[in-house]
């Protein structure tokens, strides 16, 4: 069920480099606008047209934290996007987007469309993780690399232009192939139960797994 | 007694002293005596009791007393097996044939139902009628389910397939939103109508783990906001509302009965927490989930919601999947879904403290020192900080009133030296009311009310008598319509000479109109004075 043109977009990263205010920028245009708060900036929502198609993006925040960083197949499940948001002045976070996306692979497969993207693009002066390791390192794992700025906005709407592109794309493709293996709507039910072992086995899609 | 109370608020003598009146106080457990004679009475009423007893023949009264006691073990024989037997009937009701779920009010209510797909989604009967069908189906399959005791999560699929062929049928004929939104109504009637039943079994199976729940948040009572790397600071008053308002909502989902209405009160729980995040004024947060997700586990620990797995379970199995896929009520449920998660594997490295201290807290062997805020201080803190503010305005009041009180004196002095001024100018105004006339005027073309103070001075130009008023000939006609004379009407045109002596020229025109006036009114008078009585 859903709609075809509904798209979850899950946005990962550790906390702090700026995951919120880049859908803020993105779906609000706001930059820490104290006093016009959105309330919520966790669940966002947004209609794009791209061309003749129309796409409504569910954007999920995630709690970049260690601590509930087990927590995440609970949120990239079902997503057809996800953006790997890092801080160019900080090397942790770096090392944080490899560890999603190794995960992200693992449990996702090649089902998901990743976006790599360096923030905080205003503070160049002060970047420690070198651009062209960043932008070799998303081109080994198959994902788009962009920097960004939320303060500034810049390269924000790119990069969702990119990731829609992408998504319908994709979704496209699995359509036709869906339709040739024969292979139905499969039901992949929500799991509570999300210690990391157990859960993976069951998310290893079926049409991917015949590739 | 009770009616005794009622009256104690006049207490007389005789409620107070013994009613054997031997002067100590009576008491109305002991029937208005004192303890003295209460006991006497008792005594001789005992001993007249048992005169009587020894009067009956014994063996009689030994036969009736078996009796009595037989009964008595009979009855309690007989409850203990009735509730045997209602306890076998209810197993056996359930193994032989499960519940009943296609009953006169299912039919009822899926009446209703298809009324409403048709009405408010516009979808054909016929349709409708295809999806009673279903969810009769359904029911019926649910039915068969829980006589063999099958899975839930077998009873999920099921249901779950349901719901998808109520989806594909609805597609057909409508968009997406309508076709889910048929499935929700359907879902709503399904679980709600099979609730009772299916949370019963949920509860039973998810038992353990909600009561593992239930310890553990009790156990982890020592957690606070930054321990989860989150600012909220408890004792605002505000925020203290939202986070109760957001704990109520969380123990609510629970007696809600679809799953509808449990989602509904979960965005509700989570729409307080964003409140509560942005309500401290200092606070910096955006409403990202870097702070949402640890102010939720907050407000899970603090609220301590009953039967979080029963709860979580029935609406991950039974729900129709686009609520929970999609949309803020499926990002909110997979929140609550990770705070519940969270709280179940936490350690003491995500807290980042060493392992044996963490068991301390958790054991209730230690609490940590810094910061335990018990409820009473938060309670104390909460009524300072109102204290302070109702203080503030208390002086503000103060401040106004004082204000206003200067305000009201200088105003109430202001008004009395404007009146006082009036009135001496009046006075003085009244008292040297002079009305001018030249000295050889006629006395009968002057008011009567005015002529005690006209002023008579020569020289003044001699007012032209009309001749024809006065003449004998029109002493007969009728007195001509006069305007009504306001009496104390000082200023009558006639200009009176003010104190101050203003001797401002008195205009010619002027005085000749009035005393024209004048002449006219004196023959009035004279003449309605001569009609009054004829008129009464």
């Amino acid at each position: 069920m859903g709609t075809e043109n509904e798209y979850k977009v899950v946005l990962l990263g550790e906390g702090r480099v700026g995951k919120t205010s880049l859908i803020l920028r993105y779906v609000h245009d706001k930059f820490n606008d104290r006093l016009d708060r959105t309330v919520n900036a966790s669940y966002l929502t947004k209609t794009v047209a791209l061309g003749m198609k129309r796409v409504d993006l569910a954007i999920w925040d995630t709690a970049g934290q260690e601590m509930f960083h087990a927590l995440g197949p609970l949120y990239y499940r079902d997503s057809q996007g996800a953006i790997l948001v890092y801080d160019i002045t900080d090397e942790d976070s770096f090392r944080k987007v490899k560890n999603w996306v190794k995960e992200l692979k693992k449990m996702l497969g090649n089902e998901v469309v990743l976006v790599v993207i360096g923030n905080k693009s205003d503070l160049e002066s002060e970047r420690s993780v070198p651009l062209h390791e960043a932008e070799s390192y998303a081109k080994s794992v198959g994902a788009a690399h962009f920097l960004t700025s939320a303060k500034l906005n810049r390269g924000i709407t790119e990069v969702f232009l990119h990731l829609c592109k992408e998504m319908i794309m994709k979704r496209a493709r699995d359509g036709a192939r869906r339709q040739s293996t024969g292979a139905g709507a499969q039901r992949n039910r929500l799991q509570v139960e999300t210690s990391d072992d157990n859960a993976e086995p069951t998310r290893t899609n079926k049409c991917c797994s015949l590739i | 007694m009770t009616s005794r109370r009622g009256t104690l608020l006049h207490v007389e003598d005789r409620d107070v002293y013994c009613r054997n009146g031997c002067q100590f106080y009576g008491n109305p457990e002991w029937e208005g005596y004192c303890s003295k004679c209460y006991k006497e009475i008792r005594a001789k009423k005992q001993l007249k009791h048992s005169q009587s007893e020894t009067r009956a023949p014994t063996d009689f009264l030994k036969f009736e007393e078996k009796k009595s006691r037989q009964k008595s073990n009979k009855t309690l024989k007989n409850l203990i097996k009735r509730a045997n037997t209602i306890k076998e009937n209810a197993t056996f009701l359930n193994a032989s044939s499960g519940p009943v779920l296609r009953d006169k009010k299912a039919s009822d209510s899926l009446a209703l139902l298809s009324d409403d797909l048709h009405k408010r989604l516009g979808f054909k009967q016929e349709l409708c009628h295809e999806f009673v069908k279903v969810l009769n189906n359904t029911l019926e399959k649910m039915e068969v389910f829980f006589k063999k005791n099958e899975s839930m999560e077998s009873m999920s699929d099921m249901v779950q397939d349901a719901y998808q062929l109520i989806y594909d049928k609805a597609i057909q004929v409508t968009e997406s939103i309508s076709a889910t939104e048929a499935v929700e109504l359907c879902e709503d009637f399904l679980i709600s109508h099979t609730y009772d039943v299916l949370f019963g079994v949920l509860s039973s199976e998810e038992e353990t783990r909600d009561l593992g729940v239930l310890q553990r948040i009790r156990s982890l009572h020592w957690v606070r906001a930054h321990h989860l790397d989150v600012e909220i600071d408890d004792i605002h008053p505000t925020v203290k509302e939202f986070m109760d308002e957001a704990s109520t909502q969380l123990i609510f989902i629970d007696s809600k009965r679809s799953p509808r209405e449990k989602l509904y009160c979960v965005i509700e729980a989570a729409r307080n927490i964003f409140k509560m995040l942005q309500a401290a004024p200092q606070s910096k947060s955006q409403g990202g989930a870097d702070d949402f997700l640890p102010a939720m586990i907050y407000v899970v620990l603090r609220a301590n919601p009953p039967r979080l797995h029963t709860n979580i379970k029935l609406v991950t199995l039974f729900s129709a999947q686009s609520r929970l896929r999609s949309g803020e009520s499926g990002y909110m449920f997979t929140n609550l879904c990770g705070a519940v998660n969270f709280i179940e594997n936490l350690t003491a490295a995500q807290l980042q403290m060493p392992p044996e201290e963490f068991e301390s807290y958790v054991s209730g062997k230690a609490v940590p020192t810094e910061d335990t805020l018990t409820e009473g201080a938060r309670m104390m803190y909460h009524n300072m900080a109102a204290l302070k503010e109702l203080n503030l305005r208390q002086n503000r009041l103060a401040d106004a009133t004082q204000q206003l009180k200067i305000t009201l004196e200088s105003l109430q002095k202001d008004i009395g030296d404007q009146v006082d001024g009036a009135l001496k100018r009046s006075q003085k105004a009244a008292s040297h009311h002079e009305y001018i006339v030249s000295a050889d005027v006629d006395i009968r073309c002057v008011p009567q009310f005015m002529r005690k103070k006209i002023t008579r001075i020569e020289g003044l130009p001699p007012i032209p008598v009309q001749p024809d008023l006065l003449s004998p000939d029109n002493a007969e006609l009728p007195s001509p319509l006069i305007p009504e004379v306001l009496h104390d009407e000082p200023a009558l045109r006639i200009e009176p000479k003010s104190a101050e002596g203003s001797d401002a020229p008195i205009a010619e025109a002027d005085l000749a109109v009035t005393a024209g006036a004048t002449e006219l009114e004196a023959g009035a008078e004279e003449k309605t004075s001569l009609l009054q009585p004829m008129n009464s």
